[in-house]
């Protein structure tokens, strides 16, 4: 029976006189029903922390191919933390006789022209061969707020169902600035776990392309369809830098429309510098969705590429290249953060600002002020405090 | 307005402090269970938690807990976050961290997403391990929430 009290109003006396009772209303909780009275204590099972895995632990685990370890080995790479930088470069350290034995093929082309439903298409492909492929791409973050929404696996749906692929989205962080060694670190430790087919994919926002260029041995680009006038405003500087020019989606209907794409797009490559030395670009057609043109291209182009750059030298040559200015990008990316993140930069900073903005101050002034002030730093002892390279 | 503003810029600094100490920004993984394709309740969820600087990974329609528990290992993401219209929350919570527990990695979170959430089953839901509830919050509340339990398991 629900509970029940007498009406304010019947007299405490002639109480049984009166039959009138008052039933108590529904408290919150209900649909619909304002207020709250469920206990939002917290769960019953202990909480568990995110274990710590010492250098052994990640170099070990990525010799053997441990999916989780490499997992976490790359996010240990990207990530801005000071303690995690110097950890991260004694696994690669540790790594590197095991890096160098892969395919490495950079993807690029605007947004829309089928790259992620082309990437599918060949790493299904490869596996289907007997390849492991790992798949790194690198989405845009917001520089405002710094977040991001990597959606490709939305896009590689059966491919990131395969049991020898690997796909790894990465946010670029609102810089660019560290994007290379960060991806380039990411890809030897995909090469150590054993995957013997890099596909790198960006989307061509900012610098990222001639990052990648940096990266990788054999640069695809990726096209749509287009009439003539639209070929005028692509981005020559990025043609110049592919070894191959894919018309995607030539299926259906559009498969007329892709011919003729392809042949204004070899008209054009004539008179562009190849970007590999000995080696023709050219232009291709395939289509994603119903496969057609894929194996051509794997093996026709991009193997005939790599047997002909083993045999006369040239690929070893460009990573020889690529090495090198891997280490000079590294330099300027320390540069910066020894300025960045010098006390007696951060001291004087805000003071400078403030003077710049009010027109006190003109600002190449300014400049030689902060550099001053970095270079009276006793930059001996900030470098071995902070630099896991130096010699302690 | 001016209120939702500064709550909005309050979880974006809360956001920042975290990247500053964990090196890189939260990541979230919403899964999308249920029977539909194009969940906009999704998107709506990814894009405010991107705009609060999170890192959110989308997960395709239709996979299973068994494949997207390998996609949040293979992104190493910080919290699972399950959205399905048919409202299986408790099931796919239990099961999603018996996934995860056979990899030994239960300190990825669970968190529910969906908006299909009776009242009178949250606390069942906080029961059966999920770490944070988006109905009835905000967005900023839900982040909030995130961000305090993964202080607890990072830190």
């Amino acid at each position: 029976m629900t509970e029940t009290y007498k009406p304010e109003w019947v007299p405490e006396k002639d109480d049984d006189k009166f039959a009138c009772r008052v039933m108590y209303g529904v408290k919150g909780g209900h649909e619909g029903m304002p207020g709250s009275n469920v206990d939002l204590s917290r769960k019953s099972a202990p909480v568990i922390k995110r274990s710590k895995m010492t250098v052994d632990d990640y170099v070990e685990g990525i010799i053997k191919g441990d999916r989780m370890t490499l997992s976490r080995a790359i996010t240990l790479i990207e990530s801005n933390a000071a303690a995690h930088f110097y950890i991260a470069q004694q696994v690669i350290q540790r790594l590197l006789p095991y890096t160098g034995k892969s395919t490495r093929v950079g993807i690029t082309g605007v947004p829309g022209a089928g790259k992620s439903t082309f990437i599918e298409a060949l790493g299904n492909q490869l596996c289907a061969e007997g390849h492991r492929v790992a798949v790194l791409a690198v989405d845009p973050s917001s520089t405002v707020t710094k977040g991001s929404i990597l959606g490709d696996k939305t896009r590689m749906e059966t491919l990131s169902r395969q049991k020898n692929a690997f796909i790894r989205p990465s946010p670029s962080g609102g810089t660019l600035g560290g994007l290379t060694r960060k991806s380039r670190e990411t890809l030897l430790l995909c090469e150590a776990a054993g995957y013997d087919t890099i596909l790198v994919e960006t989307v061509g926002v900012g610098q990222s392309e001639t990052t990648v260029r940096s990266m990788v041995d054999f640069f695809l680009y990726v096209v749509i369809t287009g009439a003539g006038d639209e070929l005028q405003g692509m981005k020559k500087g990025v043609m110049e830098l592919a070894d191959a020019v894919l018309i995607n989606k030539a299926d259906g209907d559009n498969k007329r429309r892709a011919m003729v794409t392809r042949a204004e797009y070899a008209r054009i490559l004539q008179f562009l510098r190849p970007a590999t030395e000995k080696w023709e670009t050219r232009a291709y057609t395939c289509s994603s969705v119903t496969g057609a043109g894929i194996p051509e291209l794997w093996n026709e182009v991009i193997m005939k590429f790599f047997s002909q750059g083993k045999e006369n030298g040239v690929l070893s040559e460009r990573r020889k290249h690529q090495t090198l200015s891997w280490v000079y990008s590294m330099v300027e990316e320390h540069l910066h953060n020894l300025f960045y993140r010098s006390p007696s930069v951060l001291a004087c900073k805000d003071k400078i600002e403030t003077d710049v903005v009010e027109g006190k101050l003109p600002p190449t002034i300014a400049v030689q002020k902060l550099i001053a002030e970095y270079a009276k730093t006793e930059i001996g002892d900030y470098i071995k405090d902070t630099s896991p390279f130096a010699i302690k | 307005m001016e209120e939702k503003i500064t709550q909005i810029h309050d979880v974006r600094s809360i956001v920042d402090k975290f990247a500053d100490r964990e090196g890189r920004r939260p990541r979230i993984m919403l899964a999308n269970f249920g029977f539909v394709e194009n969940n906009h309740d999704i998107t709506e969820t990814a894009t405010a938690l991107a705009d609060m600087g999170f890192d959110v990974d989308m997960e395709p329609w239709g996979r299973n807990y068994i494949d997207v528990a390998q996609d949040a290992l293979d992104n190493d993401v910080h919290v699972i976050s399950v959205n399905s219209i048919k409202g299986e929350y408790k099931f796919l919570i239990v099961k999603l961290l018996e996934e995860l527990a056979s990899y030994d990695r239960e300190d990825i979170m669970i968190a529910v997403s969906g908006q299909v959430v009776a009242h009178s089953v949250m606390k069942e839901l906080y029961g059966s391990g999920a770490s944070a509830v988006l109905v009835n919050k905000g967005y900023v509340d839900f982040a909030k929430e995130i961000l305090s339990e993964l202080e607890i398991i990072l830190f």
